[in-house]
């Protein structure tokens, strides 16, 4: 496969990727990928993603969101809660699970690092421009059209993937859409956390 | 009941606290500036501030007290974690906890109390030329900082998560103990890695910093130490930056303070990290060299009963019994532990997506996650990782993944399950990318033969960062001498876990005390 042959170019000289300073990893599979592909430098390429945070959001994007919005429901799986949020909803990408499962989110990633915002930004972007989408993700439609084959079977391509930066980004997109909606007390009844213990919160919480 | 806030209450009282980015009033000038609230830094500036020298402690974290702690996870993480607990090595193989607050790692650490084992000292003596770094030498000292904190073995039953080991380590008859903790009037609540509600965690933030404050000391706090102005071998001045408000970024108020010495308690990765942006002279490629972790790696157990694991004191039961090694030994030697099972973290720590991940999550209130800290930096070939500068000027660590600590891994897995499963696990899973439950020692084992050891697919942590500015006699192989002072900047001092020449093999918050608490002695001498 094509796309495996290039990124495991760009895996093998880990050293030598890591020194090329002020792109992240992300960014520079997708430069790798482009350059050998359609021949595009990474310059135009990074040109061509929008760069502002969405309305309401610290960090997160138009197509961050559109993208982990996504990917949310599969992630998580059968969670119960989820899932009854999701159908009870008109519109499942604006179902009140996905949007406040996506502000946790944007709270995490605004107080991480200049660095951690970037990577998750060239993460999207590797995944949702296309000229590199189809080519690392296998799929090459529009994430909110792709059904949960889909996308469950790029989930596995990346993690069953030889190439230590796709395992990582599969990594990341789980544990940050884990951690954000473990992290919130709605999810809390399906896996038997009772929650902080009630004496505190008389005593101490919500001051 | 509410519980008193003491150092609001102190503040109150009209302790020196201030806000980075707010204008500062008239104050005396200091006589030693330190970098760093945390472990190192608040129990230099105790002792210092004690024999009367004005002391100045910046923090680039902001000021959190227990009235703030209301054991949310998610908003502990992102305001009293560095990177908001999403820190990870630069290749994104280990992911890495540090604190990022007033109290520095001590808000947030899980109170186990060790002193630091003998076989580590004696190799701090001989191979790094630290001649008091004996038993004898350093026990006044735990005991000290043991007496000032409150330091005791943990008296109340240990939560069923900390029974696995000693239940199964008497199955298999290894050896394990319960661990002394630093609290007074512990709530066995739980909660200690989201900051002590209860004031009870003697962390830093109610007992060296509050004393501190007491002698006059000033704190400000969301103030980053950008850089250090040097010539000829001294230090000049810190150059410092209010936060925003995240604290992602120094963006706020500018100005350059002053004072004869200056102590480097920042911490692991981050004092380094202030010394390359300082361009600190560094003759022999030493600085931000020899950067340990502890990495851990870790098994997931379920069992027919309730384990409830997110309740009850975090750690009060290890088990030393594979952390001595030989010299030949081709692993290195591991601690076994487990953390808190609150359930964003364990949700993002035990791998999986979509139904296997919610079998797994489903579980928690039955699960046990068990830990093998690594300890790291013993061998020739174990040189830990290396702090770069990213572009913007952050830290990061570069830690390669090397033969050794796979085949530690490999190792403390089999016995992490052996103990699970002998304590009455139905199954174990590795926390490895392609890991997934087993129902017997032999079916793990099996399983283990078809797993790759590489990075990101094994799950590795750090929750311990030491090392990157390491003292020892010799000069062309450490960046500060055994008294903390750095061989090359006569008035800078390091006061903190980055003066570690090897991991410590134990918990590490006890040495960094008692280690301090002498070097800082020293400096009044
Ligand atoms: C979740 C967790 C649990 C832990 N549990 C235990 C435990 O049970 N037992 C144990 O022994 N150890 C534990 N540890 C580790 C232990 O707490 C740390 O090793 C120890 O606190 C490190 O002390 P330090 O002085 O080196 O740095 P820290 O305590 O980390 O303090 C450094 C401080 O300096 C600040 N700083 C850094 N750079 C700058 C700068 N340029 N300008 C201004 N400020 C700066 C940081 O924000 C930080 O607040 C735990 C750690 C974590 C993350
Ligand atoms: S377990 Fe004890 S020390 Fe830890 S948060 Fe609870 S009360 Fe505080």
């Amino acid at each position: 496969m094509p796309a495996d042959k290039h990124s495991e170019q760009v895996d093998t000289s880990r050293r030598g990727f890591l020194k090329l300073s002020g792109r992240s990893a992300f960014a520079l599979a997708a430069v790798g990928s482009l350059v050998s592909v359609v021949g595009y430098t990474g310059v135009r390429w990074q040109q061509r993603a929008s760069a502002s945070a969405e309305a309401n959001y610290m960090v997160l994007r138009p197509q961050d969101i559109l993208f982990f919005g996504a990917l949310l429901p599969v992630v998580l799986g059968p969670n119960p809660s989820f899932q009854a949020s999701l159908t009870s909803s008109a519109n499942p990408a604006s179902a009140p699970v996905v949007t406040n499962t996506l502000g946790q989110l944007d709270t995490m990633l605004a107080h991480s690092s200049p660095a951690m915002q970037k990577q998750i930004r060239d993460l999207v972007d590797l995944l949702t421009f296309t000229a590199t989408q189809g080519l690392v993700s296998g799929y090459w439609g529009q994430w909110q059209q792709a059904s949960p084959a889909d996308i469950e079977a790029f989930l596995q391509r990346w993690q069953n993937s030889s190439v230590q930066l796709f395992r990582f980004g599969y990594q990341g997109i789980c544990q940050l859409c884990q951690m954000a909606w473990y992290g919130r007390p709605e999810s809390w009844a399906d896996i038997g956390y009772p929650g902080i213990p009630s004496f505190l919160r008389g005593a101490n919480a919500g001051s | 009941m509410p519980v008193p806030d003491i150092f609001r209450e102190g503040m109150q009282k009209g302790w020196r606290v201030f806000d980075g980015n707010q204008r500062l009033p008239e104050l005396p000038a200091p006589d030693v500036i330190i970098i760093g609230s945390g472990a190192g830094g608040a129990t230099a500036a105790e002792i210092l501030s004690a024999a009367g020298l004005q002391v100045y402690i910046l923090e680039e974290g902001s000021l959190k007290t227990s009235s703030d702690f209301h054991n949310d996870e998610l908003k502990a993480y992102a305001e009293l974690y560095q990177e908001g607990a999403l820190r990870t090595s630069a290749d994104g193989g280990i992911a890495i906890l540090q604190g990022r607050t007033v109290g520095g790692t001590t808000t947030v650490n899980w109170t186990s109390s060790f002193r630091t084992p003998n076989s580590t000292l004696a190799q701090w003596q001989s191979k790094w030329g630290i001649d008091y770094a004996t038993e004898a030498e350093m026990t006044p000292w735990f005991e000290r900082m043991e007496q000032r904190l409150n330091v005791s073995r943990w008296q109340m039953a240990p939560n069923a998560n900390n029974d696995v080991i000693r239940k199964g380590c008497e199955a298999l008859n290894w050896d394990w103990d319960i661990i002394p903790r630093n609290v007074k009037g512990c709530w066995n609540l739980g909660y200690c890695g989201t900051g002590c509600p209860v004031n009870a965690k003697q962390s830093m933030l109610v007992t060296s910093l509050p004393a501190a404050l007491e002698n006059g000391a000033v704190l400000i706090h969301s103030l980053r130490a950008v850089k250090l102005d040097h010539h000829q071998g001294k230090v000049l001045g810190v150059q410092c930056q209010g936060m925003n408000g995240t604290l992602t970024e120094a963006d706020g108020r500018r100005f350059t303070l002053t004072a004869p010495n200056l102590f480097l308690a920042g911490g692991a990765i981050n004092n380094p990290g202030l010394l390359l942006r300082s361009k600190a002279p560094d003759p022999h490629q030493q600085l931000g060299k020899r950067t340990f972790l502890h990495p851990v790696c870790m098994t997931l157990a379920t069992f027919p009963r309730a384990i409830d694991g997110f309740y009850g004191a975090p750690q009060s039961v290890y088990s030393d019994h594979f952390n001595e090694v030989a010299p030949t030994s081709e692993r290195m030697g591991f601690k076994l532990e487990v953390p808190p099972m609150q359930p964003s973290i364990v949700a993002a720590l035990m791998g999986g997506f979509g139904e296997q991940h919610f079998q797994r999550i489903q579980d928690l209130a039955k699960s046990n996650l068990m830990l093998a800290l690594m300890r790291d930096g013993f061998f020739e070939d174990d040189l830990g990782g290396q702090v770069k500068l990213r572009k913007n000027g952050d830290a990061v660590v570069d830690y390669p993944l090397r033969d050794r600590l796979w085949a530690t891994v490999a190792e403390a897995y089999v016995k992490m399950a052996e103990i699970q499963f002998a304590a009455g696990a139905t199954e174990v899973t590795p926390l490895h990318i392609h890991g997934t439950a087993t129902r017997s020692l032999s079916e793990f084992k099996a399983q283990l033969a078809h797993l790759a050891y590489e990075p990101v697919s094994v799950r590795l942590s750090s929750a311990h960062v030491m090392g990157g500015c390491p003292m020892g006699a010799d000069a062309t192989m450490s960046v500060v001498n055994p008294q903390g002072q750095h061989h090359q900047l006569q008035n800078l001092y390091v006061m903190d876990g980055s003066l570690f020449p090897t991991s410590v093999g134990a918990n590490p918050q006890l040495s960094i005390y008692a280690l301090v608490a002498r070097l800082a002695t020293n400096f009044l001498a």
